[in-house]
């Protein structure tokens, strides 16, 4: 597990000094900020030297350093290339921004949106739960199913197949929308730990009311934010937190259900925050394997390029964002599989935008929905 | 007096603002190579540019020629001997702008390319084709082709394809006035016309231009490889055996001769997956890893045949294959497990730093001698020393001797007083100063004593291709004192 560290940025002086004394550059070769935008800073050996001269005092919070921090998706290919986690550093950095008051306009107003409407859209709080009006809802239980924010409001029909998949195979998950909000990830991201810290104590408290001992989730980043970075904001935090393809695998795994072979060419892109962060990089993979022939992509597991989704980069440059996602997305239809597969609504939706905007004729499959039908 | 504004409008016009830089965050960032230095110095360029193509390399190099400001074109900024520190400020050329393959000549075995692609992603895509340029050195992943010519860096596959200079055809440069030339010939394998004006450039450290474009030879992939190592009582026997595996027509691609002080590398793999040390004899003084390629079937019998060979030279073949793996790992195939890369891991409290000399293969026993001494007069903590040999066909030894090295200013220029009087001893050896980082700034003293009349020669060879001495002014060369002075009021 990629150790989450809430340490100030000048606490970070090891690390920092150890990648000054080291400039390897491994980090780069598959960061696209760097790739896309090109200088040294945008990539994490350049981004931690600048911090370096920031913890000296020898540069200010200016505006290339807020920059060059928020054109990081802290996907965490550096990670895997190195042994100095430095997304955490980076994490720490917009921190210091934060307190600095330096966050972006734009960035802002996904903290707003959150804190008010509880999602990072500026969307209805009550839209949140319109695909469950008509559907067959369980109330009462300890295993909460958590939709995350991109799928109740852009996914509709898919949040509630995949409900459908988790009842199917036998996951008795409840659906509470009164206590369902942001978990806050995106909020974490900017450094405004303050927020965070209120909004994860609030869902925790409405979990724990409830009776919930555990929680289901198609989002990646929900799942790593409730099991990973919580624990560092709520003391005594007891909660199990877990992706629904893992929920899918255990009963696979054990044999309890079968999947229908579609005889199709399938190719994965692995969600940043399940594999670097969750390190699940086998479990979807076996259970594809299961469907058809898996085609990787040139970078995978561990190693994979971001979709251009993560790090609130989509707000904060948008061209970024896009330009990521063509990279990622052409990466995938080179392995000339019939069907590009992702585990991760923010992956599956900057993909898509990819996809489309190079023209591909793959099909893009989201694997928690498209289970449903393929599970007996 | 330089007025730095308007060089830049001028550049910014010439090749677009966005590929210009002069705020602070982007000069930090490129204030530091692999080399060692002080921990919280700042070595700060006035401008950083990210040109794509040979032409806006031109236009940026005939405007700092214009106002007579130092330039220093950039590669993957892994050179561990300060080779792109900008001692004088002046224009940075970050090369990695130029990364596009632009032929793949499948029929003559040849690629060009822009020369700011690393060597990896050009590897990764001949692959496709099943073609490798053999040269691989460990930084491979963020070296580019420019700058793997312009420092002359060693390669794993040294003794059975050479250096960059074995594989550079032809090339295209920016020369210091700014002049586009074609260097080489074309996609020729061998010529007998002209001056060799490529060869010039092959560790030409950046002192004679900008490399933009080059052609080099490729080879197919070989279908199979194994990797082998043995042990020794003494270098001298490790070197006898190297030179009859070569001699005897083996398929061999690589040799590497490690001294004890090195072993506890490659056993690392060993004490974790096993909990207990290897079984090294202890008279041990030097391990040979090498690799052998080609088909399969004669690799297999060539694999037995060599095994013989060290039997009779008095080595120990070495069972473990976790310590081989390792050295393969560390040389080659970077292939470290995730989160656990082996660089920033290993350098935690110290850096490695090297000094890189070249001896004759029958004074490697002297080195070695003089490598300890020196080590402890100097102070330093020994790493140990590791023979790679470079050219083809023979023990040709580029030899690093490795130590730790803090950042303490005290410390760092010890560690440069070692190396350049370890250069010393190499060349007292019949060698040579350095072999796989270049002279930069760190050997100039010992220029002289290399090269003797020969160094004026140069001189005038860097001033045919730079006039006004703007192209990475303070390596390899002294600069003459009235440019000094002038470059001296630019450094940030």
């Amino acid at each position: 597990m990629l150790e989450v560290e809430l340490r100030k940025l000048g606490e970070w002086r090891d690390e920092v000094y150890t990648c000054n004394r080291t400039r390897c550059g491994y980090c780069q070769e598959g960061c696209l900020p760097y790739k896309v935008l090109g200088f040294e800073h945008y990539s994490s050996r350049g981004r931690m030297i600048t911090i370096r001269a920031l913890v000296e005092r020898k540069i200010d919070f200016s505006e290339s350093l807020v920059d060059s921090s928020f054109n990081c998706f802290l996907c965490g290919f550096c990670d895997a290339k190195c042994a100095l986690f430095p997304t955490n550093i980076f994490t720490a950095l917009r921190r210091e921004l934060f307190v600095a008051r330096k966050i972006p306009e734009p960035i802002k107003t996904v903290v707003d949106s959150v804190a008010k409407f509880g999602n990072p859209y500026g969307l209805p709080r009550e839209d949140r739960a319109v695909w469950a009006k008509n559907a067959n809802i369980r109330r009462r239980g300890q295993v909460l199913f958590f939709t995350g924010c991109i799928y109740p409001y852009l996914y509709p029909k898919r949040i509630h197949a995949i409900y459908l998949l988790l009842e199917k195979i036998g996951v008795e998950a409840v659906y509470v929308p009164e206590i369902e909000g942001c978990c806050g990830y995106p909020v974490f991201l900017t450094g405004d730990w303050e927020t965070f810290d209120a909004i994860a104590k609030a869902n925790y408290k409405a979990w724990k009311e409830r009776g919930i001992k555990k929680i289901v989730s198609p989002c990646p980043g929900c799942v790593y934010t409730i099991s990973e970075i919580y624990p560092k904001f709520i003391d005594g935090f007891e909660l199990e937190a877990t992706h629904v393809v893992m929920s899918v695998f255990e009963e696979f795994d054990c044999g309890r259900i079968k999947l229908n072979r579609l005889n199709r060419t399938f190719t994965y892109h692995d969600p940043c925050d399940l594999s670097r962060k969750l390190k699940l990089v086998e479990q979807p993979r076996k259970l594809i394997e299961a469907l058809g022939d898996l085609i990787e992509p040139k970078y995978n597991k561990f190693f994979a390029r971001c979709c251009g989704g993560g790090g609130m980069v989509s707000a904060y440059n948008p061209q970024l964002h896009l330009k990521a996602s063509l990279e990622r997305a052409q990466e995938l239809v080179d392995t000339q599989a019939e069907i590009i597969t992702t585990t991760c609504p923010t992956c599956y939706r900057t993909l898509d935008k990819g996809l489309k905007r190079i023209k591909a004729k793959t099909s893009l499959e989201d694997l928690n929905a498209l289970l449903l039908d393929i599970v007996y | 007096m330089i007025n730095l504004e308007a060089i830049k409008a001028e550049i910014s016009n010439a090749i677009g603002a966005d590929k210009v830089r002069d705020d602070i965050v982007t000069l930090v960032a490129y204030s530091r190579d692999w080399s060692p230095r002080p921990a919280e110095e700042l070595i700060l360029p006035n401008l950083v540019v990210r040109p794509e193509t040979t032409e806006e390399v031109a236009a940026v190099v005939k405007i700092c020629n214009k106002y007579h400001i130092p330039v220093v074109p950039v590669g993957g900024m892994t050179g561990m001997g300060g080779g792109t520190l900008t001692f004088y400020g002046g224009v940075v050329i970050d090369t990695k702008g130029l990364n596009k393959i632009l032929e793949i000549d499948r029929e003559n075995l040849t690629v060009t390319a822009q020369a700011g692609i690393t060597i990896k992603a050009l590897n990764d895509e001949l692959s496709k084709y099943g073609l490798w340029l053999p040269h691989d050195p460990e930084s491979k992943p963020t070296s580019t082709l420019g700058a793997a010519i312009a420092c002359d860096n060693d390669s794993t596959f040294g003794v059975r394809w050479g250096k960059m200079l074995d594989h550079v055809l032809s090339a295209v440069v920016v020369t210091g006035s700014g002049e586009i030339i074609r260097v080489g010939n074309r996609k020729a394998y061998c010529s007998s016309s002209g001056l060799k004006l490529h060869a010039l450039f092959v560790g030409s450290e950046g002192t004679l231009g900008v490399i933009t474009e080059v052609t080099l030879r490729v080879l197919p992939i070989p279908e199979y490889r194994w990797v082998d190592g043995a042990l020794f009582k003494s270098i001298k026997d490790a070197v006898n055996a190297a030179q009859k595996l070569l001699s005897s027509g083996l398929p061999i691609d690589a040799i590497n001769i490690n001294d004890r002080f090195r072993l506890q590398f490659y056993t690392h793999a060993y004490r974790v997956k096993y909990g207990r040390e290897p079984k090294v004899p202890e008279e041990t003084q030097a391990i040979l890893f090498f690799s052998m390629s080609g088909d399969k079937e004669l690799v297999d019998f060539a694999k037995d045949h060599a095994r013989k060979i060290i039997e009779k030279f008095g080595g120990q073949i070495i069972e473990e294959r976790e310590i081989i793996e390792s050295w393969w790992k560390s040389k080659h195939t970077l292939d470290f497990d995730p989160f656990k890369q082996k660089w920033p891991d290993s350098q935690r409290s110290r850096k490695f730093g090297a000094a890189d000399v070249g001896v004759p293969p029958g004074r490697l026993e002297d080195l070695h001698r003089e490598f300890v001494r020196a080590v402890e007069k100097h102070g330093l903590k020994i790493l140990g020393m590791n023979i790679y040999n470079e050219r083809i066909g023979c023990i040709s030894p580029s030899v690093s001797c490795a130590v730790y090295v803090g950042d303490s200013e005290d410390e760092v220029k010890r560690f440069y007083e070692y190396v350049k009087e370890m250069s010393k001893i190499a060349i007292d050896l019949e060698g040579t100063a350095s072999t796989y980082i270049g002279d930069t700034w760190r050997l100039l003293d010992v220029m002289e004593y290399e090269h003797g009349r020969a160094l004026e020669y140069m001189r005038k060879i860097k001033e045919i291709f730079d006039p006004n001495w703007i192209m990475n002014p303070g390596k390899k060369f002294v600069l003459p004192r009235d440019i000094e002075e002038k470059y001296r009021g630019l450094r940030c």
